[in-house]
């Protein structure tokens, strides 16, 4: 248990840093930069230089660099440049929706596609080729197209739910969860595709093995043998995938947000990025980075809960 | 056959591949193939739906929607060549050397990689857009970068597989260099897995190149793209959707083919080649091409007179199922074929009861038992005519063809045999437990009064486990790994006690104690993996005593034990069945386990029972003459310095028996009679039965064995 | 004396590293063997015995930690790799799995043709023939050269491995459970023609097996390994006969006889044994 948050830790660590550093460098090298984004076309020589200065664009990039990281790690993510306002309350207000897009979306793709996934792998035979399409469909189709398709049908043909925006939980739970609809099934639908196949193959293994007809041999029930040794089995290599998606499903919320006019932390760094907004950047950045890390903590958890040979290393 | 026409076998991946051919032709002499200029407004013609003029219809500058997307197509796709040419070169070399060199440089790519897949791509990629100010080139090789590890993996786990198959060191054994061994052994393995990557690859490339132009970070404005083609559709999409659709569907369309090329080349890369259509090699046995033949009443209880047991089949096309479980490793596995019949003899072995079989087994056979005095009530399993098949029906192959006898209570019955002679299906097919694909095609299994195949699944699990217990052959894997040997046991437990938990506590561990483990209470708090074979065939058999079983079908129960460990077991078999008054089934290709254990021994070759009898007489005097040449192959027996007396030729396939003698091809009695009709197992002695037309029983053999090896024959 | 002796291996330690978190697995414990030019040294022992681990030390696929490996004059236990290579002309395995030792990717032929091609033993055509040859030799066809090994059974797919081994003509052949996999009739048709090879060409085997009978069968002499030491060595009847380690003895009485009568005598004796400690 030491041991794996010991390792836990120098991989988020390190991850961190190549994370912020990098979006830090690529950043400064931007031929267009903040001060004469602030000032547009308008703006004289003098005035862009002393911006320049005043923002700090001409010390040396390790300075930087090394400004920004003392500031983080005292809990200071710096001002945006455009608004002024301390980055850490731009994300504080929009890192909620982010949260509820992408656990809501790893829910749906995790609870459908493991559904597909086990009804599948027992060779229901129509159950069987709809996993297959869907599985096939669910990677295929670009999400912010499906996005734009569902808005379509159920918001503008139907008008059954809203088209865009977010509404918070405390403001209204009924029009929170109907504003989470279409943005959750758009973000999940890849996750049920990738998910439900992974289940099925999985499980089909499983269900091929030498313990499950030893099962079988002793009189246990099917029901058994299924959901409790087969499914905890099959659960081991899903659990790897699901990791690996959640890093996705964050990279997918900057597609889906701005499909949805919704407001979150992805809508937000692609505004940022196109402003050269450099401490917003930065700090959606680390904050993906830290999701990211924290989930894979929990993934590594899971695993060792679920697979005890992992758990002795 | 190539890899390359079983690719082509594939319609649906082959009609996947020729789309995308298509489609990238298309775009790539748009010049040629659009109709329109893409950029040419015509706002007299905006936002129209499909027209003769207007394949695709126009979007709301007027632009020709089909002209578009070719020109689009070849931004989006000449964008995807980039990211998927830089993802190849970095991920194919440095996955060769993290796998084939290991070590240092293994581990260190290893952690860049798993940084990389925590890395937030689009993030990274947005930026690198806005400092090369919308240059998609460059986000575009950022993404490879940024992909590579997917490759990387697959292939150094293939890479370090390969390495570690037996041919790669017989290569090097046979003086290869490493170079040589790599471009020969090891690079024809990937080459199926790395295209399925770069297909997989180039999707997911389609999909962000086209996610990144939606978000307008691709071609400038009137230029077309396949994303930003979705992006101009959003803004009239309440007005006219149509213009989602087709740059949507094309995407989809794309991206779909590129993943069903990839199932096509992972089907093709990861099945072994099958056996090739042509004609086996087998220099001996040659198939030989059966009509069906009506084979004889399975015997009923009684007279015979019944179901057809199917005997010979029609040549079958490739025993696939049959064959690849065969195939297995190992010592001899026996997944496959045929039949059984077995009599049952008392413990006291005194006068046995023969069974019949298919094909008009011998009356005196029947006669023999009927008037051996055996009590009814003694027999608890009596099998009749068992047949079983595997694959579609139509094509089935039949591995186990009219299987009769009888279990009684407190024997051992051994049932012997060779790879595919059938014994592990007749086995499993008492409790109806066949591998996947393989059903009891005819014959009666009937335990104490019930018929075996008319109970409903509730009765069957009972059965399962309460009359007759089961251990498998490898203890490591018919353990669930994920759970406690204490909650496996508890399980089964439960199902036949329903007490409390410290009463089924206390049943678990008199179970582990009735299989002599040591500290059974530690035994309880272990994972599989902790316990050494030993100690888990040990758990099997507990888990199959849990019931209190009255037979306990043993299949192989040490084949994977080393031979002190092995003696242990079969001890504890021997003590538990006085201990428990259980009959024990057990199913083995060793002849000196059988000995071991069994009162009785049913010898099975190519899916029949060829000789049935008290273990002893049996041994000391073989009557059918595949019992007779393989206890005389036997090196334990053999005369040091001699050749062995080996056995000609092989095992016929199922599929491929012969309608009259399955060991015809390689017995040096063979007569034309053997070939010509099924030969009925035939009352050869008190208790003793024996599937040959030559022999009437031990006396017929005097004269030493008779068989050369084949290699002799073929060096002298 | 070392002239004599074809092989000779002195006080040798093998020594698998450890990782990280998992102790050096110690497989080989100052073993000493000799074979002679034409002779069969029989090497028994349980699974983790350190039996495969030799065989896998004379082929220069084990680590190496202590010891010499005499063949004939040279000490090849450090061997560089270009001499490792010139040596497997003379040194060639058989391997337990007829299923994994040939490329299934390879036809027969290539795979016949390999060896002899890396060392410059013969031009193509010549390898060919000597293809041919060998086919002939181990009871194949000719047209099995063109096939694929999915195309043969297990007892087929060993002569192949055979072939592989003695088309090199090398003067030891190390097989590592060469007939384990293979059920008993083809078992026998088996080892008749390694006998029968060692006959006609006067070459040496280290026969590797769990199976004594098998061993006792084909050996001149015989070493029981146990945890990686060898527990005793000799002639194979008299260590069969007259086995004078307890350990040698155990692992002999545990193997059954295909003979119920003496095994149902053995069983009785072993209980009576027992009986006081149960």
């Amino acid at each position: 248990m030491i041991r794996l948050l010991a390792r836990w830790l120098a991989t988020s660590v390190l991850l961190l840093f190549v994370v912020s550093a990098l979006t830090f460098v690529l950043i400064s090298f931007a031929p267009g930069d903040a001060a004469r984004a602030i000032l547009g076309a308008k703006g004289t020589v003098e005035q862009y230089e002393e911006l320049r200065q005043r923002l700090g664009l001409n010390d040396p990039l390790p300075e930087r660099y090394w400004d920004w990281l003392s500031g983080v790690l005292q809990g200071d993510l710096g001002a945006s440049i455009f608004s002024n306002q301390p980055v850490s309350q731009i994300i504080a207000s929009r890192i909620a929706p982010t949260l509820a897009l992408v656990v809501g979306s790893l829910l749906f793709s995790a609870l459908v596609g493991v559904a597909l996934g086990v009804a599948s792998a027992q060779g229901k035979g129509l159950l069987g080729r709809l996993t297959d399409v869907v599985s096939l469909l669910g990677v295929s189709i670009p999400n912010f197209w499906l996005g734009l398709v569902l808005v379509t049908l159920f918001a503008v043909g139907l008008g059954w739910l809203p088209a865009t925006g977010y509404v918070s939980f405390a403001a209204s739970p009924a029009g929170w969860a109907r504003s989470l609809v279409l943005p959750v099934v758009t973000l999940g639908v890849g996750g049920v595709a990738i998910i439900a196949k992974q289940t099925r193959d999985a499980m089909g293994a499983q269900l091929a093995s030498g313990y499950v007809s030893a099962m079988r041999a002793q009189g246990l029930s099917e029901r058994s043998i299924v959901y409790k040794h087969a499914l905890k089995n099959a659960a081991i290599p899903v659990t790897t995938v699901l990791g690996l998606m959640f890093v996705g499903l964050f990279s997918g919320t900057v597609l889906v947000e701005n499909v949805f006019a919704y407001p979150g932390l992805g809508g937000l760094v692609v505004r940022a990025t196109a402003q050269h907004d450099i401490p917003v950047v930065e700090g959606v950045a680390l904050t993906f980075a830290i999701f990211v890390v924290l989930a894979n903590l929990a993934v590594d958890l899971l695993y060792g809960w679920l697979n005890p040979k992992a758990r002795l290393r | 056959m190539s890899a390359w026409r079983r690719f082509l076998r594939q319609p649906l991946a082959c009609a996947a591949a020729g789309l995308v051919v298509l489609i990238v032709l298309a775009c790539v002499l748009a010049d040629l193939t659009a109709p329109y200029d893409p950029i040419k407004q015509d706002l007299l013609a905006a936002n129209q739906l499909p027209t003769s003029a207007h394949w695709l219809g126009t979007d709301s500058l007027g632009r020709d929607i089909w002209s578009r997307l070719l020109y689009g197509g070849r931004v989006t796709l000449s964008g995807s060549v980039l990211a998927v040419s830089v993802f190849t070169a970095l991920g194919l070399p440095l996955g060769l050397i993290a796998g084939y060199r290991r070590g240092a440089v293994d581990r260190v790519l290893g952690r860049v990689v798993e940084v990389i897949f925590a890395t937030p791509v689009i993030i990274i990629l947005l930026v690198v857009l806005s400092v090369f100010s919308a240059n998609l080139s460059a986000a575009m090789i950022t993404l490879g970068v940024l992909g590579f590890g997917s490759l990387f993996r697959v292939v150094r786990a293939s890479t370090l597989a390969a390495a570690g198959e037996l041919y790669v060191k017989a290569a090097r054994a046979a003086g290869l260099s490493g170079p040589a061994v790599l471009r020969r052994h090891i690079l024809p393995n990937l080459w199926g897995q790395v295209i399925v990557q770069v297909a997989l690859f180039a999707a997911s490339a389609i999909l962000t190149e086209s996610g990144l132009a939606f978000l307008g970070f691709s071609v400038k404005p009137p230029d077309p793209s396949w994303g930003s083609m979705i992006g101009e559709a959003s803004n009239v999409l309440s007005s006219h959707p149509f213009q989602l659709l087709p740059p949507g569907v094309l995407i989809g369309l794309v991206v779909l083919s590129l993943g069903l090329v990839g199932d096509g080349v992972r089907d093709v890369a990861t099945t072994r080649r099958g056996p090739s259509p042509a004609v086996p090699a087998t220099p001996v046995a040659p198939a030989v091409p059966v009509k069906a033949v009506a084979a004889g009443a399975t015997t009923g209880p009684g007279t015979g007179s019944g179901d057809a047991a199917g005997a010979g089949q029609g040549p079958v096309s490739g025993s696939g199922q049959a064959t690849a479980a065969v195939e297995s490793d190992g010592p001899p596995a026996d997944p496959g074929l045929a039949g059984a019949l077995g009599t049952v003899g008392r413990p006291a072995r005194s006068q046995a009861l023969m069974p019949a079989e298919d094909e008009g087994d011998d009356p005196a056979v029947w006669a023999d038992q009927r008037t051996a005095g055996a009590d009814p009530a003694e027999t608890w399993l009596t099998v009749r005519g068992l047949t079983v098949e595997f694959g579609p029906p139509g094509r089935a192959v039949t591995v186990l063809s009219g299987a009769s006898f009888e279990i009684r209570a407190g024997e051992v019955l051994g049932i012997v045999g060779e790879s595919g002679s059938g014994k592990t299906v007749t086995a499993r097919a008492l409790i109806d437990l066949l591998p996947a694909g393989g059903r009891i095609a005819a014959g009666s299994v009937d335990y104490r009064g019930d018929q075996v195949r008319s109970m409903g699944p509730a009765r069957l699990n009972q059965l399962r486990g309460g009359q007759i217990g089961y251990v498998p052959q490898e203890p490591m894997t018919t353990l669930d790994p994920v759970f406690t040997i204490g909650s496996q046991l508890d399980e089964v437990v439960r199902r036949h006690d329903r007490g409390a938990k410290a009463a089924r506590r206390a049943r678990a561990l008199e179970l582990l104690d009735l299989v002599r483990l040591r500290d059974p209470a530690a035994i309880l708090r272990c994972y599989p993996h902790e316990l050494s074979g030993g100690m888990a065939q040990r758990v099997g058999i507990a888990l199959a005593l849990a019931g209190r079983p009255q037979l306990l079908i043993a299949d192989e129960p040490t084949t994977a034990l080393d031979v002190t460990v092995q003696q242990q077991v079969l001890d504890l078999l021997d003590d538990l069945r006085v201990q428990l008054g259980m009959a024990i089934l057990l199913v083995t290709h060793d002849w000196g386990v059988l000995a071991d254990l069994a009162d009785r021994a049913l010898v099975m070759y190519a899916g029949q029972i060829v000789e049935v009898g008290p273990t002893e007489a049996v041994y000391a005097t073989p009557a059918h003459p595949y019992t007779r040449a393989l206890i005389a192959a036997n090196p334990a027996t053999a005369q040091p310095g001699q050749p062995l007396p080996s056995i000609p030729g092989q095992v016929v396939p199922p599929g491929s028996w012969p309608r009259g003698c399955h060991f015809a091809d390689r017995c040096p009695l063979v007569g034309p009679a053997c070939l010509s009709d099924p030969v009925a197992l035939r009352r050869v002695g008190p208790g003793r039965a024996s599937r040959c037309l030559l022999t009437d029983g031990p006396a017929d053999w005097a004269g030493p064995a008779r068989h050369e090896s084949v290699a002799l024959e073929v060096t002298a | 004396m070392t002239e004599q002796l074809l092989l000779r291996v002195e006080r040798l330690v093998v020594e698998y590293p450890g990782g990280r978190h998992r102790a050096p697995v110690r497989a080989n414990d100052d073993v000493s063997i000799e074979i002679a030019p034409g002779e069969t040294l029989g090497l028994v022992g349980e699974s983790g015995s350190g039996k495969s681990t030799l065989g896998d030390a004379i082929l220069g696929f084990a680590p190496v930690v202590s010891g010499r490996i005499w063949f004939k004059d040279e000490d090849i236990a450090q061997a560089s790799p270009g001499r490792r290579r010139e040596l497997t002309r003379l040194i060639q395995p058989i391997f337990q799995n007829p299923f994994g030792s040939l490329n299934p990717a390879r036809t027969i032929g290539a795979t016949l043709r390999e060896g002899l091609l890396a060392h410059r033993l013969a031009s193509p055509s010549q390898a060919d023939q000597r293809v041919a040859q060998w086919l002939d030799i181990v009871g194949l066809p000719p047209e099995t050269a063109d096939r694929y090994p999915s195309d043969f059974s297990g007892g087929q797919r060993q002569r192949v491995a055979i072939a592989r081994a003695l088309i090199m003509e090398p003067e030891l052949v190390i097989c590592d459970e060469a007939v384990s996999a293979l059920d008993l009739s083809i078992q026998a048709q088996v080892l008749n023609l390694l006998s029968d090879l060692k006959r006609r060409t006067g070459l040496a085997y280290l026969f590797i097996s769990h199976d004594m009978a098998v061993v006792e069968h084909m050996s001149d002499r015989v070493a029981v390994l146990h945890h990686g030491r060898v527990v005793e060595q000799g002639p194979a009847a008299d260590i069969v006969n007259h086995p004078s380690q307890p350990y040698t003895k155990a692992l002999l009485e545990a193997v059954p006889l295909p003979d119920p009568v003496a095994q149902r005598a053995r069983r009785a004796t072993r209980k009576e044994a027992h009986e006081p400690t149960q």
